[in-house]
């Protein structure tokens, strides 16, 4: 019965995201927006579920609530639906039907019923905390082993609110979450390059996803780090969209970015670059960053209190960091950089082919795209990752082995959006050049 | 070619939901370590009071093993400390056992080559 209630209320309120999306992202194609509402849809449940354990809610309370909303919105979403006419889909949907196909076969031959090491030492772990709302807080007393308790809560709250939905823990919550996670990154970025007219651009995209073993394997893991790309993404996707109109978009980017602390504490430090980013290129357009804040606004106040009055102080800046404390010994240890330079290029080679074979291909011939302000910021978030190891209190190579083919992850679909939309610029300016 | 274009979709789109319905039922049918694990601490768990703290030790010195515990005790939190007055003691057959003279036993199961045990300091 819980569950019928929550599939309705999720139904109806997403036929208000939609709507609300849609009026925001003019121009966007319908499969688009499809998943730009599913997507916000989802990250706007770990919000309300967060707010539910912090009042000490039980989750029938949450469905009471997620009722209310949408007998509020539904008759003023009414309208809008009584026009809308479902579209067949066309030829050209072949070719993301055919990547989910292969993407569900790598999922069935390869997943793993609990995920890899973090995800039941930490998230899913968490997720059984959040799962009891009078037990929650114990998580962050606890002295639990081997679990980073300062970690963002956007996973586990998803996972806790559908175990909460289907009335147990089943394992099957977070193995379907990482598949729906898994397809919607290629196809994001496929219907993303498609806006854009570039039809055998996106089919790249496609295979190069269909193709790498380290995405798909990363993805199927139930760790955050692939919900943390998707969202990296998307705004990423929306930047590119939004720029150069002054629309309501920068409520969507916003809210995105801002989201993307709430995954982890890698998106804390892009949400502050991007942010920081943002300003610095807009800050002529005062209308736009008022959107762009507002739309950040309940993201960046979850997250503040979040950190404030729960998680315990990150390993990286508590007081048992030693590196801290003797900085000046670690930033002139060159043997610390060779070691992370090594591991980074080696992992490089071994994972992340593709985006070594499309940088050198932009380099060849579009090497204006490093000089943009996404590039600016990825390598800005790369040299934060840097540092991050640098001062690490773990075990250096130990912390390397174990993070950095995932850390690389967060940026890996931004960057192939990217860098194959910088194609398309190229495409222009051939065309603009002047026949002698 | 229109037309087996549309049949490939059809396929398509029936093909993808039924594969996942069939790895979830997959996997839902196939017991794992964590799931032998859960089935062997499940009479345990009843008899451990809510709150109360939780030692933990085990004969291979596999770190995974508590980790996996950790899992599938929560929300009930276990430390990987033989401190605390209560203990979860794992203990290999093929591996020395150790022996807590100062405990008592209050639960004890043994299975799939191990024997878990519920033990708690005598007074």
């Amino acid at each position: 019965m819980v569950l019928i209630i929550t599939l309705v209320n999720i139904l109806l309120l997403y036929g208000g995201t939609y709507a609300f999306v849609k009026k925001i992202t003019i121009g966007d194609s319908r499969a688009l927006t499809i998943l730009t509402s599913a997507i916000s849809l989802v990250v706007a449940l770990s919000f309300m579920y967060y707010l539910m354990l912090v009042l000490n809610q039980s989750f029938v309370v949450l469905l009471i609530m997620l009722s209310a909303i949408n007998l509020a919105h539904i008759f003023i979403t009414y309208d809008f639906f009584k026009n809308y006419r479902p579209k067949v889909l066309s030829n050209s949907h072949i070719w993301p039907l055919a990547a989910a196909f292969f993407l569900t076969c790598y999922f069935i031959l390869y997943a793993s019923k609990y995920g890899n090491w973090d995800a039941f030492a930490m998230w899913n772990l968490h997720a059984k905390f959040f799962y009891h709302p009078e037990l929650w807080k114990h998580l962050f007393t606890s002295k639990l082993s081997y679990s980073a308790l300062d970690y963002p809560m956007m996973l586990p709250s998803i996972v806790a609110f559908f175990w909460n939905a289907v009335g147990s823990m089943s394992p099957s919550v977070p193995v379907l979450f990482a598949y729906g996670v898994m397809l919607a990154i290629p196809l994001y970025t496929y219907f993303a390059l498609r806006d854009e007219g570039l039809k055998w651009l996106s089919l790249v995209a496609l295979v190069i996803f269909v193709t790498d073993n380290n995405f798909k394997q990363i993805a199927t893991s139930q760790c955050a780090d692939s919900l943390l790309s998707l969202l990296i993404l998307m705004v990423f996707v929306q930047y590119e969209k939004f720029k150069g109109l002054i629309n309501n978009r920068a409520y969507l980017l916003g809210f995105i970015c801002a989201s993307c602390a709430w995954v982890k504490n890698e998106g804390l430090v892009f949400y502050l670059l991007f942010t920081a980013g943002f300003i610095l290129s807009n800050y002529r357009h005062v209308p736009v960053l008022k959107k762009y804040l507002t739309g950040a606004i309940v993201p960046t106040l979850v997250l503040v209190s979040f950190k404030l009055f729960f998680a315990p102080a990150n390993d990286l800046i508590s007081a048992d960091n030693k590196q801290l404390f003797s900085l000046s010994v670690v930033l002139t240890d060159w043997g610390r950089y060779a070691t992370i330079f090594k591991f980074w290029l080696n992992t490089l080679v071994s994972n992340y082919i593709y985006v070594l074979i499309l940088i050198f291909a932009t380099f060849v011939v579009n090497w204006r795209f490093f000089a943009s302000m996404p590039a600016v910021i990825i390598a800005l978030l790369l040299m934060g990752y840097f540092i991050i190891y640098l001062v690490t209190p773990h075990d250096l190579s130990w912390h390397l082995y174990t993070s950095l083919y995932r850390i690389f992850q967060h940026i890996y679909p931004a960057l192939i959006y990217l860098v194959l939309l910088g194609f398309k610029d190229l495409q222009i300016r051939q065309r603009q050049v002047p026949l002698n | 070619m229109n037309k087996t274009i549309t049949y490939i979709k059809i396929i398509l789109m029936a093909a993808v939901p039924l594969m996942l319905i069939a790895k979830i039922y997959q996997l839902n049918k196939t017991d794992f370590d964590m799931d032998l694990l859960a089935k062997q601490l499940a009479p345990l768990q009843s008899r451990i009071k809510p709150n109360c703290s939780i030692g933990f030790y085990n004969n291979s010195n596999d770190p995974a093993l508590f980790v996996e515990m950790q899992y599938v005790m929560a929300p009930q939190v276990i430390s990987n400390k033989i401190t605390p007055d209560t203990l979860l003691v794992i203990q290999f057959n093929n591996k020395p056992f150790k022996t807590f003279p100062d405990y008592r036993v209050i639960a004890q199961n043994q299975d799939n080559g191990r024997q878990i045990s519920l033990i708690t300091k005598t007074n």
